[in-house]
């Protein structure tokens, strides 16, 4: 019958104690990662106002960014988007010739189509606010248009509110956003 | 109550990988469809031949983002060539991690995919992607692996793993469960503060913003404000559920299916794609060990007519067996050696419930009936040609009995994998 030396019982201790101290420190690991990167979504996710916020996601960030856990979930709130709207571009090129550009509308598009181009949608919708997007959108319809010599873009927003239950649909206020000149590469 | 076993009980305790392969194999395919989706208009959205050129991106990116800049390989420099490979590089990655072959490395691979994409232009990016984005850096913390996929058939024909599938440390799946109430959590706590939410309005809108609208809801109008009131704090109620109830057990599946026709819901009605698809397989990680068997012991009742013997006077290869074990989760076909068993040429045979005898190809062809992803295998058998296709798959389940010498190994071997 075999028996284990007492050497071999020890050894064979030894290797538990060790296996669980792993397993103890790795455990600990872990959890100090989970503390941390819970911490840090939760600090992502509240109130830009919030001292806890203000205080500690200059700290988190780049962990956030890093990893792609940089999040807010504003899901059609607090308020929904109210605002039927489109954008669209006067293209005005040297010979006087006016081209008329409009960004893919969803409503004019198929079930299908529109399902493959909401970027589109998403698009124009970032941009409707952000001033930021209407040089660059400018820029590359000016690319786009090239061989006419463009010279001139305007670009304008149309809106109109959602109406409530019961009541049809205003028409469209248009509001001229930017305006481009091609040739100093200027705009307002 | 003892925090710190509650915390190791919750975090560490090993659970089934089912619910986690499954997702996996949904986050891939998910990815791939995204990724399809985008291809056509892949040089306008993400080269400088489009609207947010390289320098633009990393100007809107610094504003909405103080601190580092996120870092996308997609710059200036990206033409649709290089952009066009990008996007093949990340399908086939999408499409390993859906099978669960080199399962970490194509997380990593998907999880830059996105952050290159999502950081080049964040101007078209919404809730799904953002959605992607986390569950894909939570894959890679995951055993994702483990169950349904490419390796564990690969370690399982090199004889590394048993037949059942080992256990997993959930602390990664259990991330992405409470990403997933987070989630719901930052949308509650939102819709609270806002006037339509409160009085029962807010559904309307969106269902009726052209640009947003996907099919319309009959019945939405004014003489219907119950309806859009109905809608609206249904959905808050949903959403609520899914912070705090879906951890309940008693309560998770009810919670789910909640949950589940929301994002149909919204799915119908507002055009916002692959947000439903994800969010609904991600509630997948809320699925128990326990859930599943319950499932399976439904299914094995439902299908019981559909039960096959299959018996062959050979033996199984492992690898065939195996992999025909995995694809049939009801365990419908129950596989028997028979050495006394001689027919004239016959290799294998089969048994119905009904007595209903079948053999050699026809034997393939009911199994391909029973294995859902066998069945393109019955539309094969139609074309010319589909006989021989069935006859290899036979000679590649069975093969004739080895020398008696061997024998007993191979039997052995072909039982140990059938229990």
């Amino acid at each position: 019958m075999l028996t284990r030396t007492e050497e071999e019982k020890e050894s064979v201790r030894d290797r538990r104690v060790s296996r669980l101290e792993r397993r103890w420190f790795r455990r600990t690991l872990i959890s100090v990662f989970l503390v941390f990167n819970l911490s840090a979504i939760l600090v992502c996710l509240l109130p830009t106002a919030s001292g806890i916020n203000h205080g500690l996601i200059g700290f988190f960030r780049p962990y956030l960014m890093m990893t792609g856990l940089n999040q807010s979930w504003q899901m059609f709130s607090p308020n929904p988007d109210g605002t039927d709207a489109y954008m669209s571009a006067n293209v005005i090129m040297k010979n006087g010739k006016v081209v008329y550009f409009e960004y893919p509308r969803m409503e004019k598009l198929g079930y299908v189509t529109k399902y493959r181009e909401e970027r589109y949608r998403k698009f124009i919708e970032n941009a409707r606010s952000n001033m930021y997007d209407w040089q660059p959108m400018c820029i590359w319809l000016a690319k786009r248009y090239k061989a006419q010599q463009p010279q001139i873009i305007v670009l304008s927003k149309y809106s109109r509110p959602v109406p409530p239950p019961g009541v049809e649909f205003g028409a469209f206020a248009r509001k001229i956003v930017y305006t481009y000149n091609v040739s100093t590469g200027g705009g307002k | 109550m003892n925090p710190r076993r509650d915390w190791d009980h919750f975090w560490f305790d090993p659970i089934g990988g089912t619910s986690l392969g499954l997702f996996r194999f949904f986050f891939g395919l998910s990815c791939i469809i995204g990724a399809v989706l985008l291809w056509p208009d892949r040089v306008l959205w993400f080269t400088d031949q489009g609207p947010i050129t390289f320098a633009v991106a990393q100007m809107l990116n610094a504003l909405g983002t103080p601190g580092p800049t996120p870092y996308s390989p997609l710059n200036a420099h990206t033409t649709e060539l290089g952009i066009s490979l990008f996007f093949i590089a990340f399908i086939v990655a999408s499409l390993t991690l859906s099978l669960g072959f080199c399962t970490r490395t194509s997380a990593i691979l998907v999880d830059l995919g996105l952050s290159a994409l999502h950081n080049r232009n964040n101007q078209i990016i919404n809730g799904s992607d953002l959605v992607f984005s986390v569950m894909a850096f939570y894959l890679i913390l995951s055993p994702a692996g483990a169950v349904f996929s490419v390796d564990r058939l690969i370690r399982l024909a090199r004889g590394k793993e048993p037949a059942e599938p080992r256990l997993i440390v959930p602390w990664a799946q259990r991330l992405m469960q409470i990403q997933v109430s987070i989630i719901y959590c930052a949308a509650v706590l939102s819709k609270v503060t806002g006037s339509l939410w409160i009085n029962g309005m807010a559904v309307y809108y969106p269902v009726n913003y052209p640009e947003l609208q996907r099919f319309p809801i009959p019945h939405l109008g004014v003489n219907d404000i119950w309806l859009i009131d109905l809608l609206t704090y249904g959905a808050i109620a949903t959403e609520f559920a899914l912070v705090f109830f879906i951890w309940h057990p008693r309560l998770r599946l009810y919670v789910i299916t909640a949950g589940v026709l929301l994002h149909l819901g919204i799915e119908y009605s507002i055009n916002v794609p692959m947000f439903a698809g994800i969010m609904i397989a991600s509630y997948l990680t809320f699925i128990t060990d326990e859930d599943w068997k319950k499932l399976k012991r439904s299914l094995k009742r439902r299908f019981a007519y559909a039960k096959l013997t299959v018996t062959t006077n050979g033996t199984y290869r492992p690898l065939a067996l195996a992999l025909l074990k995995r694809f049939d989760p009801v365990e419908l076909i129950q596989y028997k050696v028979d050495p006394d068993w001689q027919d004239s040429g016959s290799l294998v045979r089969a048994e119905d419930v009904h007595g209903r005898t079948y053999l050699d190809r026809l034997v393939v062809r009911e199994m391909a009936s029973r294995i859902p992803v066998l069945w393109p295998l019955r539309l094969i058998s139609w074309f010319p040609g589909g006989n021989k296709w069935a006859e290899s798959l036979e000679r590649s389940i069975v093969t004739k009995r080895p020398a008696p010498a061997e024998q007993a190994d191979v039997t052995h071997e072909a039982m140990a994998t059938n229990s």
